[in-house]
């Protein structure tokens, strides 16, 4: 495809879902760039702040099926990927798929739902499929869990572990609105919009899922130079080695700098990838998969103050300095 | 070698025979009033005011001293008002005479129309430095803005034609021996150029990408660093439109280069070099507007030194010492403790004397001292001298006597003598004197009818140096001149300007002061915060213990870590309870009896606080730091059993989580 189309595209996209999500440019443009890199996206932020909405609008605006699952602390592994269901006129077992069955997954409030259930969706997030009894059925493509967290609140919820933290391609913070932004919002709401009625709103699908599975393979031919590599392996080697930082990050969040770099290029419009791409991607997709040391956690230091840090010692290629 | 000694022998020859000449000849009017600085002489147009137009009917014709004071008379007046200082004009407005005259920091606007009709005057001090250093600095910009539109390749010859010609050149990696060591920003870009021509299109993208990035960061728009990508140097600029966009297109092209696989074009490399030059350029800009603004400033009207008018006295100051006669302006009043013995005062028009400064005057004469009294004011009555009217403005010497030529003084002031005490010296026509003298005491007194013959317009008329020479030489050596612009500004008593601003005016640095400051506030927009020396930040200021307390509580208190802080607090209230009860072989049992029967609470209750504080302290350290909601329980119990087992114990509680 195109760099100049696909930036194009991408432009009409936010465009579009600016019309109904007001403020939010730098979410939607972080979640689209996760879909399109083939991940998954954890948003943080209070309630209320549109999470719903955003993936609401954004599966009508890319033409594909989206479900939400609100998760409690009782709900089970099978009320998110389905189950066998006997039924009694085939005298046979049926399977009745889930809610994960979703080309848009909206998670609200993964933290609440115990660790079993959470983990139910790791298949699905990392393989793109669901295994019950013995049976393994590929998910619709594209395939996007986009889950939120409450910061807020902590009691009767359950952390999400390091290793379903990992699948997720990056973390997004969501702060409250500006003044003009909320007043906008209540701008609309006065000039008639309902979120419940998105027809309404007269939202078009500017494209199909199939266009986005294109899209998401067009990737594959943005250029990527050797020495963003180096760069790429350079700032992850440097969480492992960070004196504020436990856990460093994987080699699972390399690749996912190279994907989220490549998915940016493109936006842009250019096919390479230049080291603004992963410096502008770092804090989302590194913030979650590093752990710090407790004595930092005390002293107030937070992970994106220590992937800034990495951020300004490691050496950009081709730099003219 | 030999040339250079010839000339310094040539330079001192003609020194030495300057110095013959002007031991043979004594000063005259005519070398006096040589000086460009005395405008009336070398400008037809210069603006007389009435007063000093009064001389033209008194200039020769032929070869006058003042060669263009005839044609001068001819030109436009000055302004009524506009000329002269401002004292002289506030005290005479009204009068029949617009006799405007002062110091010498008192200049005259002139009215004509054409800024170059004549050289700025050579001895105007300051201001004559600041002319200068506008043309210099005009020349300079505009060689530099030459250079600019030029462009570097005009500086360097193109390259043999044996090069290979400019073509697409293959993508592939940035070479790492193309990467520019240069760190000059000119020879940067112009070395761009040159391997552009050459057809090293990788390399000159490197070159044009390091001189525009050393550029932007040594103006202070960007900071350069190996860890800053090109987006985050354009973000930088986003307060700058001018720069931004062409910044952002050119980094798209060395991105291209870098990072992409297109090929690139001699095209594309011009159009960085255009874009690079496009934002170096506002360097140009900036030094445009300081050009402009200086430009402005040189293009005032032509200004003359009041003091150099026909009305000033520099012309005769400058006459009188080339015949060993000391003349300067008196700063204090006659009355001063410095006195005046041994010098000869010449009391001028304007000088407005009180009756002390006069009696200190005439007690000076009758003491054996001089004074030329040359003011149209009233005169002490014991010198008795009266005013008459005079004909003809020839003026002939008493008695025949040929020294001193045959002056001529406009107006009809002329003096009479009530006694045979007052000698007359020059007299008109009709033998009515204009100068006399009379003795007093043991002294002498000259009085003029007026000032006229002390004024440059004087040197104009054939006769008036020799003149007015011949009647100052015997009250030398040392005069002083009681003029009344001095007088009125303040000075008389103290000699110096009254505020800063009024010593910058006196000293005509008030358009050097203004460009440097303008110069100063573009240089501050060109640099910015960058233009000042870094300095260390100021020392923090120091915090009371409690709010460490509470700042690493509330550190607490954000990561969550209940059991950590109950660990350190429980080890910390056990060792304290234990000492207050002497407790420490005991065991909590003891411990939880003995502060049952001090405070009266229940012993189970206080038992099971210790022993959870006890359970909290030794547990591991890779215990559950964030603990739960029952260790901010029982951090509150032992907060309280802290404070009631003390000696006095206060009415706040203890740690609350």
């Amino acid at each position: 495809m195109n760099p100049e189309a696909f930036s194009e595209i991408c432009d009409g996209i936010k465009r579009e879902v600016a019309r109904v999500l007001v403020g939010q440019d730098e979410l939607v443009e972080q979640v689209l760039t996760a879909i399109l890199a083939r991940g998954h996206v954890l948003i943080e932020g209070v309630p209320g702040l549109g999470k719903t909405l955003l993936v609401r609008t954004l599966a009508r605006v890319l033409g594909c099926e989206s479900k939400r699952i609100q998760f409690t602390p009782d709900l089970m592994p099978a009320d998110v990927t389905g189950g066998n269901v006997f039924n009694q006129g085939t005298r046979a077992f049926d399977f009745m798929e889930g809610p994960v069955f979703a080309q848009l997954l909206l998670g609200d409030e993964i933290n609440r739902a115990p660790a079993k259930t959470q983990s139910a969706l790791l298949e699905a997030m990392q393989e793109h499929c669901v295994t019950t009894d013995g049976v393994t059925r590929p998910l619709p493509r594209p395939f996007c869990v986009i889950a939120t967290q409450n910061p807020v609140e902590s009691q009767g919820t359950y952390p999400l572990p390091e290793a379903q933290l990992d699948r997720f391609l990056m973390k997004v913070e969501v702060g409250h609105p500006s003044r003009e932004v909320e007043k906008q919002i209540l701008r609309n709401h006065v000039e008639g919009f309902d979120a419940a009625a998105l027809d309404a709103a007269g939202l078009r699908a500017l494209v199909s899922a199939d266009d986005v599975v294109s899209m998401q393979q067009a990737l594959h031919e943005i250029r990527v130079d050797e020495g963003l590599l180096d760069y790429i392996t350079d700032i992850v080697a440097r969480t492992r080695a960070h004196r504020s930082i436990d856990l460093g990050a994987s080699p699972r969040a390399s690749i996912a700098l190279l994907c989220g770099a490549r998915a940016t290029a493109a936006m842009r419009g250019r096919d390479f990838v230049t080291p603004d791409d992963v410096k502008a991607l770092c804090p989302a997709v590194l913030r979650h998969r590093i752990i710090l040391v407790p004595d930092a956690e005390f002293e107030g230091i937070t992970a994106d103050e220590c992937i800034r840090e990495i951020l300004a010692e490691a050496i950009v290629p081709k730099s003219a300095a | 070698m030999k040339q250079c000694s010839t000339s310094v022998l040539l330079v001192i020859f003609v020194w030495l025979a300057g110095m013959g000449a002007a031991a043979a000849a004594p000063l005259g009017a005519r070398q006096v009033l040589a000086n460009e600085a005395f405008g009336f002489c070398h400008d037809e147009r210069y603006p007389l005011t009435v007063e000093e137009a009064q001389w033209c009917p008194l200039l020769p014709p032929r070869d006058p001293p003042c060669p263009t004071f005839q044609a001068a008379c001819g030109a436009p007046r000055a302004a009524k008002g506009s000329g002269g200082p401002q004292w002289r004009r506030s005290a005479e407005e009204g009068e029949e005479h617009e006799r405007t005259r002062g110091p010498d920091d008192f200049h005259r606007d002139r009215e004509s129309e054409e800024p170059n009709a004549s050289l700025p005057p050579e001895d105007a001090g300051v201001g004559v430095f600041a002319h200068v250093l506008v043309w210099v600095i005009v020349a300079g910009m505009l060689a530099a803005v030459l250079v600019q539109l030029r462009g570097p390749s005009a500086r360097r010859p193109r390259e043999p034609s044996d090069e290979p010609e400019p073509s697409e050149s293959e993508p592939g990696d940035f070479p790492a021996a193309l990467a520019p060591s240069e760190t000059d920003v000119e020879r940067l870009l112009a070395r761009a150029v040159t391997r552009a021509e050459r057809g090293e299109l990788d390399a000159a993208v490197a070159d044009g990408h390091a001189a525009l990035v050393r550029g932007l960061s040594e103006r202070g728009h960007i900071r350069l660093h190996a860890s800053r990508t090109n987006g985050d140097h354009v973000r930088d600029l986003r307060d700058a439109p001018t720069l931004y966009e062409p910044t952002r297109q050119a980094m798209r092209i060395v991105e291209r280069v870098q990072f992409g696989h297109a090929a690139i074009t001699r095209a594309d490399v011009d159009h960085l070099i255009a874009r690079v030059r496009e934002v170096l350029g506002t360097l140009a800009g900036v030094l445009l507007l300081l050009w402009t603004t200086l430009a402005c400033t040189a293009d005032e009207p032509h200004r003359y030194p009041w003091s150099h008018s026909p009305s000033g006295t520099a012309g005769v100051i400058e006459l009188l010492h080339g015949h060993g006669l000391e003349l300067e302006y008196r700063r204090t009043t006659l009355d001063h403790p410095n006195g005046i013995q041994g010098i000869t005062p010449i009391v001028l028009d304007g000088s407005h004397m009180s009756d002390e400064e006069w009696s200190a005057l005439m007690a000076h004469v009758r003491r054996g001292g001089n004074a030329v009294l040359a003011t149209r004011e009233p005169l002490p009555l014991e010198l008795g001298v009266g005013r008459v009217t005079r004909e003809g403005h020839a003026l002939v010497r008493w008695g025949g006597a040929s020294e001193g030529g045959r002056p001529a003084v406009p107006g009809d002031a002329g003096l009479s003598s009530a006694g045979p005490e007052g000698i007359p010296v020059y007299v008109d026509a009709r033998g009515t004197p204009y100068a006399l003298r009379r003795s007093l005491g043991q002294g002498t007194v000259l009085v003029l009818a007026d000032d006229r013959l002390l004024r440059n317009g004087a040197l104009a008329v054939p006769d008036n140096d020799v003149a007015l020479v011949a009647l100052l030489r015997e009250f030398g050596p040392r005069l002083e001149l009681i003029d009344g612009g001095v007088r009125s500004f303040g000075l008389s008593a103290e000699g110096g300007a009254s505020d800063p601003f009024h010593a910058i005016s006196r000293a005509h640095l008030t358009p050097v002061i203004l460009q440097l400051l303008l110069f100063v506030l573009l240089l501050y927009l060109w640099r910015g915060v960058h233009f000042g020396r870094p300095r260390d930040p100021g020392p923090p200021s120091r915090r009371r213990f409690v709010e460490h307390v509470d700042a690493l509580a509330q550190h607490y208190h954000r990561a969550g870590a209940r059991g950590h802080a109950l660990r350190l607090y429980a080890g910390w209230a056990l060792e304290r309870i234990a000492e207050r009860f002497g407790g420490r072989r005991r065991g909590l049992q003891s411990l939880a009896s003995r502060i049952a029967a001090r405070t009266g609470r229940d012993e189970t209750e206080i038992m099971r606080t210790l022993a959870e504080a006890h359970h909290a302290r030794d547990a591991r350290d890779d215990h559950d730091a964030h603990g739960s909601e029952d260790d901010l329980r029982v951090l509150r119990e032992l907060g309280q059993l802290i404070d009631t087992t003390r000696a006095n114990p206060p009415r706040t509680q203890g740690p609350t989580g």
